[in-house]
């Protein structure tokens, strides 16, 4: 059983945020979640793939296959219309929970 | 919504499958070896580099399976694997799966076919643009009933109101249409000139009447129905414009209505303009229906106070007709659909729920016993992995299969059903607006009842199966699992509930048949054997003088009279239960005239005096009417007992005088008034259905000499079958007259069958769908009591062991289900009590609660279900008590 560091619905966000700039294959998305949360949230690389795939199946990306930068074919993912509004509304819910949360961790210092 | 998608997915992804898999092993492959690069780069060999790349990834495998999982094939395949499963299941027990699937088909089907016709019926709008703004306009008479409307009455109402947008009298008659020298005689339906803008419906050709067309001299006009333009005329389209002769007179057509709209089902074929003529107009010749259409924005109630107001005031004015008369307003909503129709179709509509439940609880109790009997197997799948929510939608997955299976065949026999009911239908029966069919939402019905039967079947089961402690029955070693006492109980409540609804369902049909068999034995008052019966319609343009009209009838009675086989032959203006014909307001000669609240009125039919032999009528006093009693002699009627018992209170009427205007031959017209001495008596004979016979209707008779008619029908007996008479009689009248139409050629013994129909086919319904259930309940009752014997075996086994002796073994078993039948049959007696409430307006000649049919039904129940108990408590004491106990 592979063991889940980030929660579920984070790293849908986080995969989100990364392709709203532009497409990109499951490797080079992978590489940007390394580079945004700093390996502060290190993630088993393979299970990047099933939250790709389950965010397909529920319509918020689409893929299609290209060429990557060292001319290798590729999986490339970009954002749809509903993932943009998911990522939205999800960024939102975010902030509000992260501001909650720092409100309790200052009101308790 | 959201689950709907992912099946549409999963179906999807099932048929593209094999691509995803390849393309996902490809995505992950260049994963691994962009990091192995990576790792490359950064000074590791190649080994080191693809372990490391790996390790990072995490397995593979097991990432490939999760994306796998995101494809949502797998429910497929499990769904794909319980159908299978089901299958195979079934298979191995061909007898429930017979007896599930025919008992799931039949009553599906009934509650299909029975719906369609609430639907068609009841439940379906009326097929006219914005219908809830037509209304049925009529009078009230005195005494509180409805009338038909007088000319002057009418064309006030239609001047005075404010409304109405428009209003329009109807009246039905019959005229003779003549093509090429043939003569056929077709209903039709006089009506004023707005009366199709009323329904909203629109000529498919040409167009309908226009305002003014109802005037006398612009009335030569004709509206056909699509069938009769097909029929008569090729359905050749420059019929409009084209004229026709409608009794002698040149009429031009201008329409012909669509074919789907309800005028085409009703009797009438064609339509002319009704004009009235000065002969007309009366205000106490009440001969006219209206309907009429609500302005936009006024309400039925504001309707109603309007038209009350002014026939209020018409009262006022004119207090010799109108006194005491007043005005109806309806719903036509309201009164397409009579009273008796709409109850008798709840009725059965509940009668058949009541087989749906019946048949859902056998089944349930059917599939339990499975269950329980699968229990180790099921246990041993939860003990080897399988979870709960997998049996549970393995058993559901089963019912649903049956159900849908079932489904499927009963919408197959709801057809048959449906196609067998228009059969079994007289004619105009329904109402002809009502549209029969598995139309769309009759469909959804049968759809949604079949998911919830599925449902519900599957249900018990599935909660048995997801039981927590299913590890026992594998300790127990199987005996003893299935008796536990909530499971027992929920058997035990299925089975009282079966046989107190069979129970209401058997009370149901036996009051229902009770009041069939007590209407056959009404009395009409007449011998409808071997008399034939057919309508001779005749236009006052043929013979305008009666004394002509009178030879040319009696020239006809001669001819078929001379025909061998035929014994009499009579006229009458209505023939036996068709009606009054007409009707008079009279009074008696010496009596007070009393207030015109209780006006005293009769039908009145114009008769030949052969009238009464002919029918075999029984004579109570006096004489019958007589060949002398011509136009030149003094006027004499006879009167039927219903009269004299209603309004001459004892005293002896031979020789009084009845007051009452003639009825002016071929006009809608009341004439002189003529006292009509009382010569004779005869017993009741039924005018309308003979429900009402057994307090007959007040009636007088005089001869068509001393008052003509043109509206005539013929009454033959004959000693010889009357089929064979009809060929003979058709030639007699032509070589009278060619042009004579004949109408309705009919047995008296099938108007008299007819008139029983609508409770036949009530009857017939309950009555099987009463039979079904108790055969359901015997079933359900078996079932019970063998499986409560064979969970036993053992105790019954020790207690045979202990000395107990075979009679006291069978009363133990017998006793159990009889106190289930008790129960039953203590609820089912409560719920009879309420349906025969409910049916009370449709029952005749027995009480709602009559003793003698709910004591008689739960007899029946009682020794059906004791036979059923039987049969299971004989096999215990069978039991020996040293195999019972090697059995464990």
């Amino acid at each position: 059983m592979t063991k889940h560091i980030f929660p579920q619905g984070a790293l849908e966000m986080v995969v989100l945020r990364v392709l709203r700039a532009e497409p990109n294959h499951g490797w080079g998305i992978a590489q940007k979640i390394h580079l945004i949360s700093r390996d502060v949230l290190r993630v088993e690389e393979g299970s990047l793939y099933p939250a790709l795939a389950r965010m397909v199946q529920k319509g918020w990306l689409k893929s299609e296959w290209g060429t990557s930068e060292n001319n290798r074919r590729a999986k490339y993912y970009s954002l749809t219309r509903l993932g943009r509004k998911r990522l939205e509304s999800e960024q939102e819910n975010w902030q509000a929970m992260a501001a909650a949360i720092a409100d309790i961790l200052t009101n308790e210092s | 919504m959201e689950t709907i998608h992912r099946l549409y997915r999963a179906i999807v992804n099932l048929f593209r499958r094999r691509r995803l898999d390849a393309e996902m092993k490809e995505e992950l492959e260049h994963h691994l070896t962009m990091a192995m690069e990576r790792n490359v780069a950064a000074g590791m060999n190649a080994e080191a580099a693809r372990r490391m790349a790996r390790t990072d990834f995490g397995g593979v495998d097991q990432v490939a399976e999760r994306v796998r999982d995101t494809w949502g094939t797998r429910m497929i395949d499990g769904i794909w694997r319980d159908l299978r499963l089901v299958g195979r299941q079934l298979r191995r027990s061909p007898g429930f799966t017979v007896v599930a699937l025919a008992t799931l088909a039949l009553s599906l089907g009934a509650n299909t076919a029975i719906f369609s016709l609430v639907h068609g019926v009841l439940l379906r709008p009326l097929p006219y643009a914005e219908s809830h703004r037509i209304v049925r306009v009529l009078t009230v008479s005195p005494g509180g009933g409805l009338n038909g409307i007088s000319t002057l009455d009418f064309l006030d109402w239609q001047s005075q109101n404010t409304c109405f947008d428009f209003m329009a009298a109807h009246w039905s008659d019959s005229v003779s249409l003549t093509k090429m020298g043939e003569a056929v005689q077709i209903p039709e339906e006089r009506v004023s000139a707005r009366y199709f803008d009323i329904f909203g419906v629109r000529a498919a050709l040409g167009r309908t009447f226009v305002e003014g067309e109802d005037q006398v001299g612009k009335d030569q006009v004709v509206v056909i129905s699509h069938g009769l333009w097909q029929s008569q005329f090729g359905g050749v389209a420059d019929i409009v414009g084209g004229s026709i002769h409608l009794n002698g007179t040149p009429h031009t057509v201008i329409g012909v209505l669509p074919q789907n709209v309800p005028f085409e089902r009703q009797s009438a074929r064609l339509w002319r303009p009704l004009a009235f003529k000065p002969e007309n107009m009366t205000r106490d010749f009440h001969w006219l229906g209206s309907f009429a259409r609500l302005r936009e924005g006024v309400s039925l109630q504001m309707a109603r106070a309007e038209m009350d107001a002014i026939g209020a005031s018409l009262a006022e004015s004119f207090p010799e007709s109108n006194e005491d008369s007043g005005v109806a307003v309806d719903a036509f909503s309201e009164v397409v659909v009579g009273d008796d129709l709409r109850r008798s179709f709840y009725t059965l509509f509940a009668a058949v729920g009541m087989v749906q439940l019946i048949a859902c609880a056998n089944l349930a109790n059917l599939s339990l016993m499975r269950a329980v009997g699968r229990e180790r197997e099921i246990s041993i799948r939860v003990a080897i992995g399988a979870g709960r929510k997998v049996l549970v939608r393995q058993f559901l997955t089963e019912s649903l299969v049956l159900a849908l299976l079932g489904g499927g065949l009963g919408i197959l026999i709801g057809q048959l059903a449906l196609e067998g009911f228009q059969a079994a239908l007289p004619p105009f029966a329904l109402p002809s607006e009502a549209v029969i069919g598995l139309s769309q939402p009759v469909l959804w019905f049968s759809f949604l009842l079949t998911l919830l039967t599925g449902v519900g079947v599957g249900l018990l089961p599935a909660l048995h199966a997801a039981r927590p402690n299913l590890t026992s029955s594998l300790r127990q070693g199987g005996g003893g699992a299935g008796s536990s006492p909530t499971l027992t109980k929920v058997r035990n409540v299925l089975v009282v509930g079966e046989i107190a609804l069979a129970f209401v369902l058997l009370a149901g049909s036996g009051l229902l048949m009770q009041s069939l068999s007590k209407l056959g034995e009404v009395d009409p008052g007449f011998d409808s054997a071997n008399v034939l019966t057919f309508g001779l319609p005749m236009s006052p343009e043929q013979y305008p003088d009666p004394v002509e009209l009178n030879t040319y009838l009696g020239d006809i009675r001669s001819r078929i009279e001379a025909l061998p086989g035929v014994t009499g032959v009579a006229m009458t203006t209505s023939l036996p239960m068709r009606g009054w014909g007409f009707g008079v307001p009279f009074e008696i000669a010496g009596q007070d005239a009393g207030a015109s609240s209780d006006r005293k009125v009769c039908f009145y039919k114009m008769v030949s005096p052969s009238y009464f032999q002919t029918l075999g009528m029984n004579l109570r006093r006096g004489r019958p009417l007589r060949e002398t009693d011509t136009r030149g002699s003094s006027p004499v009627t006879v009167i039927n007992e219903r009269l004299v018992d209603r309004f001459f209170a004892g005293e002896d009427p031979i020789g009084k005088r009845i007051i009452a205007q003639e009825i002016v031959p071929g006009k809608s017209q009341l004439g002189a008034e003529i006292a009509w001495e009382v010569v004779g008596v005869v017993w009741n004979e039924a005018v309308g259905g003979l429900r009402r016979q057994n307090r007959g209707t007040p009636g007088m008779y005089v001869t068509n000499y001393q008052n003509a008619a043109y509206q005539q029908s013929v009454v033959v007996r004959s000693e010889i079958d009357t089929t064979l008479l009809r060929p003979a009689i058709l030639s007699a009248v032509r070589t009278i007259n060619p042009d004579q139409a004949i109408t309705e050629l009919k047995a008296l013994e099938d108007i008299k069958n007819d008139s029983l129909s609508n409770s036949r086919f009530r009857v017939t319904l309950f009555g099987l769908f009463a039979g079904v259930s108790l055969l359901l309940a015997a079933i359900g009752i078996y079932g019970v009591i063998s499986y409560a014997v064979t969970q036993r075996t053992r105790e019954i086994g020790i207690r045979r062991a202990l000395g107990a002796s075979q009679p006291n073994v069978l009363w133990q078993v017998l006793r159990n289900g009889l106190s289930l039948t008790g129960f039953g049959l203590v609820l089912g007696g409560l719920g009879a009590l309420g349906l025969g409430r409910f049916i009370s307006s449709l029952l005749f000649g027995v009480d709602e609660r009559d003793p003698l049919i709910l004591i008689g039904v739960a007899g029946a129940l009682a020794v059906v279900s004791v036979i059923a108990c039987f049969l299971p408590a004989l096999r215990a004491t069978k039991v020996e008590p040293t195999i019972a106990l090697r059995a464990e």
